[in-house]
């Protein structure tokens, strides 16, 4: 790459690839829904109380000291891609993104802490961290909500809790999820059994981006499928109580693989890498498709000359936004951003290229 | 729960309707898969605008044949939403609504969340900190007060003031215990 050309956006946060079992959980979320006492709700809110709204919220998330390196950033000011590459490093929501009228985030850059203004609901608080870690995030989440409901009034119902613009969010408006990276279990058609079990334990599975978005790259998010009528707490029990028995049965499965059908496994996960490594023309679907293996591949130990930063990284830049941000920010065609797909990933996973490039 | 197609009983329902019947209020569900749900005619993505205009028609029609008439029609004395409108969108148009649409939310809650009732501290309660160091404590709740108002009035420089020393009371309040 030439020195001015522009870079891939850094990994963020939920791709770190760190943390309790990072092998299987991704990352960790939790997100808060909040209103504010006097404001219309979203579907009622016009478009100068949408700046009202922003410019109550500010300077009060500013002034509750939240954490060091919060950044304000408006969407109406950026670009399309710009807002793609936030959706992409889970900062903020596709229906955020896409939105209407005055609406921002404040963040810090990995994407750790991300409060969304003038969302669904005014305010959405969210905490993120690689792998499986719910207990931290979810105190961080209540330390921020304690101190922002210091500076500004949440609707609060004697009977139905926070009150949201949807009532599917109403009582603590909490949403806890976890990205889940199901390789053997898809492979093994087992994945049917998870779904079946876990929608019987009141969670809810969604795909890559949420709600009403496919699983890409055998990635699902498990998150809970009810908020009221059960105490924070409680409702961040029901999750992490069933996130270890999945994550020991795509091990099992994992391991079940390993020992009955080993050849088979190798061959998949070595073909996957030999596509990426190749291929002139690539879809981001079929890239993702190709790391899954890939990235099971290194776990299980099947590849050892990549290490997963090599993968997350690749994983990274192949998202339409990253990748045309990379590229100077410009919308680009189709056909034309699969052909860069093709090369840069060919450049992510060069032999003996992993560790040179850091 | 709606997971299942209602059609085929098959595949997984990603296709949700609400069916308005003017003779009735209580509006009726649909759950479809993609596939069913194009076989019934039901296009998943209609033209921008288009899904909108018929929900206000579908309005005006039972607010016309009756719904009004009758004093059937619940409208929110706040933001004006009716209670069809509610259920169209999904979404309340204020905070009050709650209140308003109380009667055909209850069950409705009931279905999505099993339970019509809140459990856990309103935000007053879980702001006010808990136990020890009572003077400490005290201040901060004093501190974070005089924080509001300052910020109320756009008084920044004041308000970093307070804050910084917040971050002070806190630190002392979280080191001696833990």
């Amino acid at each position: 790459m030439t020195d001015d050309a522009p870079e891939v956006p850094p990994v963020g946060e939920w791709l770190r690839g760190s943390g309790p079992e990072s092998d299987i959980v991704l990352s960790s979320r939790i997100r808060l829904a909040r209103n504010v006492v006097g404001f219309p709700l979203r579907a009622r809110l016009g478009e100068e109380e949408s700046h009202e709204l922003c410019e109550h919220l500010q300077p009060r998330i500013e002034a509750a000291g939240l954490a060091p390196d919060l950044d304000f950033v408006s969407l109406e000011e950026l670009t399309d891609i710009d807002r793609l590459v936030l959706v992409e490093r889970h900062v903020i929501s596709l229906e955020h993104a896409n939105g209407l009228g005055d609406r921002g985030v404040v963040s810090d850059e990995p994407g750790r802490i991300a409060l969304m203004l003038n969302e669904e609901d005014h305010l959405r608080i969210q905490c993120l961290a690689s792998g499986l870690d719910l207990n931290s995030i979810f105190d961080r989440s209540r330390e921020i909500e304690r101190k922002l409901a210091a500076l500004i009034d949440f609707a609060f119902h004697a009977r139905f809790g926070y009150l949201t613009s949807c009532p599917t969010n109403v009582g603590t408006g909490m949403r806890v999820s976890v990205m889940l990276h199901l390789p053997a279990l898809v492979f093994a058609k087992q994945i049917d059994k998870v779904f079946n079990s876990v929608s019987k334990m009141n969670l809810a599975v969604r795909g890559f981006y949420g709600e009403g978005t496919k699983a890409l790259s055998d990635l699902y998010q498990i998150s809970n499928q009810v908020t009221l009528g059960r105490s924070a707490e409680k409702l961040l029990d029901d999750v992490r109580r069933v996130l270890p028995k999945i994550v020991a049965f795509e091990r099992d499965v994992r391991k079940q693989l390993l020992d009955n059908d080993r050849l088979v496994v190798e061959d998949r996960v070595w073909r996957a890498l030999g596509i990426l490594r190749t291929a002139r023309t690539i879809a981001s679907e079929e890239a993702f498709e190709h790391l899954s293996l890939i990235r099971m591949g290194v776990h299980l130990g099947l590849i050892e000359e990549l290490d997963i930063e090599s993968v997350n990284r690749t994983f990274n830049l192949c998202q339409p936004g990253h990748l045309q941000a990379s590229q100077g920010g410009g919308p680009l065609e189709t056909r034309h951003r699969d052909i860069v797909r093709a090369r840069l990933i060919r450049e992510s996973l060069a032999e003996g290229g992993g560790s040179s490039s850091g | 729960m709606n997971n299942v197609c209602q059609v085929c009983k098959k595949a997984r329902a990603t296709v949700h309707l609400t069916e308005i019947d003017s003779e009735n209020a209580e509006p009726t569900e649909m759950h479809l898969c993609e596939a069913c749900a194009k076989e019934s005619g039901t296009s998943t993505k209609p033209p921008p605008g288009a899904a909108m205009k018929f929900a206000t028609s579908l309005i005006e029609l039972h607010q016309k044949e009756g719904g009004a008439r009758t004093g059937k029609t619940i409208v929110c004395p706040e933001c004006g939403m009716s209670y069809q409108e509610f259920r169209i969108k999904g979404r309340f148009g204020c905070t009050t609504c709650y209140d308003a649409f109380e009667s055909g939310l209850l069950p409705l809650l009931e279905k999505v969340h099993g339970a019509t009732e809140h459990v856990g501290p309103a935000p007053t309660a879980a702001a006010a900190t808990e136990g020890a160091q009572p003077a400490l404590q005290r201040e901060l709740v004093e501190l974070r007060r005089r924080l509001k108002s300052v910020v109320d009035e756009e008084r920044y420089e004041e308000a970093a003031r307070l804050r910084d020393r917040i971050t002070e009371v806190e630190k002392q309040l979280a080191e001696p215990d833990e």
